[in-house]
């Protein structure tokens, strides 16, 4: 008790707390992240585009596929007919429709509500997202688990596969997997899964390198002797020593790993390669850009899904590099 | 250090033996080859004819024969008929990655003169204003999805303002020789440069901050700044040199990739560089140059990882490579 009003009287609270209160590594680590501006405007970026991708579609009547036309300027959709017959002489798609109160962000050329789509998309962004970097981890820790556990012949094998993932540039492969879907005529609302499980196939080289180098030099201390000593079997001794000491280099890929792949599905979309229609994605909403007259007049069609793949991404990249920070014992703050 | 280059180039082999056999087999199983393509398009092919294109494109054979073949004639320096260009692939590729190289090189030029000052700024004023707007900037650069970006500027610069065409590398029917022409290309590549210089910026800005901090927080460092020396001399001859190795490494792993191609932005600006080429090619199922593009992907990339290693070795004098 003496000692500390010593401290208090040195107008010190802050050491106080600390002798007072032992912090965790976790805590540290949350407490280094917390100060960090950027990884929370991340955090909020991220929290807002799951809550409108997912929680959005909750709020309006309109589906993914509602159709809207439009007749003497009485609007009707392809869900609420309001008793007009959609097949009937004068009525027309309301295509291309400006921003109204009905649809706060228009309609695109089929006639679809854009706010709408853009929620779907974002569903399929991050839901792809997930998938493919779950995959890309789990390969990629059990490979480079395996390699760097075993070493010798086994690390020899696996890293060789490694180098070969590593040098398949992944654009033709996607285009020349995409091309044999078309041709095997596989249905549309496979493909999405092919395309995630090509995606994880393609991508865990990197996670796999990452570990086994870890995993490497962690062998060779003093607590992996002990595990050896007492008997525990391998996969114990990978699964429960060594990758919870490779997590925070996990955590790290992961997150910038939802950015990029997030990022390689818009492309893809954007290419007519990726999620295929009638299904939502920003990727191949941007891509109604190559007609020369939405991109002059039509900014309302092309900018919102762009710009939402550029805010994701952006929320996990701000996100990963402030937990890089924080899991980094080397940065004092 | 000869036998670690030989040793790499060995493994290389192996590798891009492994690359190709999945290539090959993917290209295979894809039933929609060349001779359908172009078949589809004449009302009045008749079998025959299917059967003779199909026997000189050599598709009559079996996977693996097929890969066998391939791969005896590609060790003699053989790649295969572009089957849409009617050319060796390999002198396609030839001629395209040049374009694909004079669009690549001036933005790595200004990719080094701004992304390294700006990492060395952020890191040297580490959580400052500066430092934040910094790495926004660069992760901006990062997230920014190609074809949007691209899109972006031709709407605002091409479309709205008229300063810069939308697409293509040269104006049509203007004839334009020798200094006109060159002025005339490099009217056209601003856009697409910009694009791939803002895409590729982030990645070498982070790079440099996070090594220059590194350096920073080491110890010869601070004898630097106990010596008493300026804090310009401590920065500029002591820590930057020494960010210099890791940099100097990356950046000689990169310049292989300059002769890749970028296969979304030419596409979006018909530039007629080697990833429009590789992206048409693939459209149509021209197996050989396909082949032979995603060989000289793999190639490149060998070629970096290799050269990036090397350099590592020549640039930091402690680095013994076995």
């Amino acid at each position: 008790m003496a000692e500390e009003k010593v401290l208090q009287t040195n107008n010190q609270p802050e050491e106080v707390a600390n002798l007072e209160k032992i912090v965790t590594p976790g805590q540290l680590v949350m407490k280094r992240f917390l100060r960090n501006k950027l990884a929370i405007a991340g955090v909020v970026i991220l929290v807002c585009m799951f809550l409108f991708s997912f929680l959005g579609p909750l709020f309006t009547s309109y589906g993914e596929y509602t159709i809207f036309f439009v007749k003497d300027g009485v609007e009707f959709s392809s869900d609420d007919h309001k008793g007009m017959d959609p097949q009937e002489s004068g009525v027309k798609i309301n295509g291309k429709a400006k921003p109204s109160k009905a649809h706060l962000l228009g309609t695109d050329k089929d006639g679809r509500d854009i706010l709408v789509r853009l929620m779907y998309g974002g569903r399929i962004s991050l839901l792809i997202g997930f998938v493919v970097v779950g995959l890309q981890l789990a390969v990629g820790v059990i490979m480079g688990g395996i390699a760097g556990y075993y070493g010798g012949v086994i690390d020899n094998l696996i890293m060789r596969l490694v180098d070969i993932f590593y040098c398949i540039p992944t654009l033709p492969v996607m285009l020349i997997v995409s091309s044999i879907m078309v041709a095997y005529g596989v249905p549309q609302e496979y493909k999405i899964y092919i395309l995630m499980l090509i995606m994880g196939i393609l991508g865990w080289a990197g996670v796999a390198r990452l570990v086994r180098g870890q995993i490497l030099s962690l062998r060779e201390q003093e607590f992996m002797v002990a595990t050896e000593a007492i008997g525990l079997h391998p996969a114990k001794r990978i699964m429960k020593h060594l990758i919870p000491n490779v997590m925070p280099q996990l955590i790290v890929i992961a997150t910038m790993g939802m950015g990029s792949v997030i990022l390689a599905e818009a492309s893809y979309s954007y290419l007519g390669i990726g999620v295929p229609f009638p299904l939502a994605s920003w990727g191949n909403m941007v891509n109604t850009v190559t007609d020369p007259i939405i991109m002059r007049e039509y900014l309302n069609i092309w900018f919102p899904p762009g710009f939402c793949i550029l805010l994701t991404v952006l929320g996990f990249n701000f996100v990963g590099d402030g937990l890089r920070d924080a899991f980094d014992p080397k940065m004092k703050r | 250090m000869r036998q670690y280059i030989i040793r790499r180039l060995f493994i290389s082999i192996f590798i891009l033996l492994g690359v190709s056999a999945i290539i090959y087999g993917l290209l295979r199983t894809a039933p929609a080859d060349y001779v359908s393509t172009i078949t589809n398009g004449i009302p009045d092919a008749t079998p025959e004819m299917k059967a003779k294109l199909t026997e000189l494109y050599g598709l009559d054979k079996g996977i693996v024969e097929g890969y066998v073949d391939w791969l005896s004639s590609a060790l003699k320096g053989d790649l295969g008929q572009s089957f849409i260009y009617n050319k060796p692939a390999q002198d396609v590729i030839k001629d395209k990655m040049w374009v694909s190289f004079w669009m690549a090189l001036p933005s790595f030029i200004l990719q080094l003169l701004i992304a390294i000052p700006l990492g060395i700024i952020s890191a040297t004023k580490q959580y400052s204003i500066t430092d934040y707007t910094v790495t926004t900037i660069a992760l901006i650069g990062i997230s920014l999805p190609s074809f949007f970006f691209a899109a972006v500027l031709q709407r605002a610069f091409s479309m709205g303002l008229g300063w810069f065409p939308l697409q293509g590398m040269v104006t049509a029917r203007e004839d334009y020789v020798g200094f006109a022409h060159i002025m005339d290309m490099a009217w056209h590549f601003v856009l697409p440069i910009t694009v791939l210089t803002v895409l590729s910026i982030g990645g070498l800005m982070r790079y440099s901050r996070t090594n220059m901090l590194e350096v920073l927080n080491a110890d010869y460092i601070r004898t630097a700044r106990a010596k008493g020396l300026s804090e310009h001399k401590v920065i500029y001859k002591h820590a930057f040199r020494n960010t210099l190795i890791p940099i100097v490494t990356m950046v000689g792993g990169m310049i292989p990739g300059l002769f890749s191609g970028a296969m979304i932005t030419e596409g979006i600006f018909s530039i007629e560089g080697l990833g429009y080429i590789g992206l048409k090619a693939l459209r149509s199922g021209d197996i050989p140059f396909m082949m032979a593009f995603t060989m000289f992907l793999a190639i490149l990339t060998l070629l970096g990882t290799l050269l990036s290693d090397i350099l590592y070795a020549v640039v930091d004098p402690r680095v013994r490579l076995k």
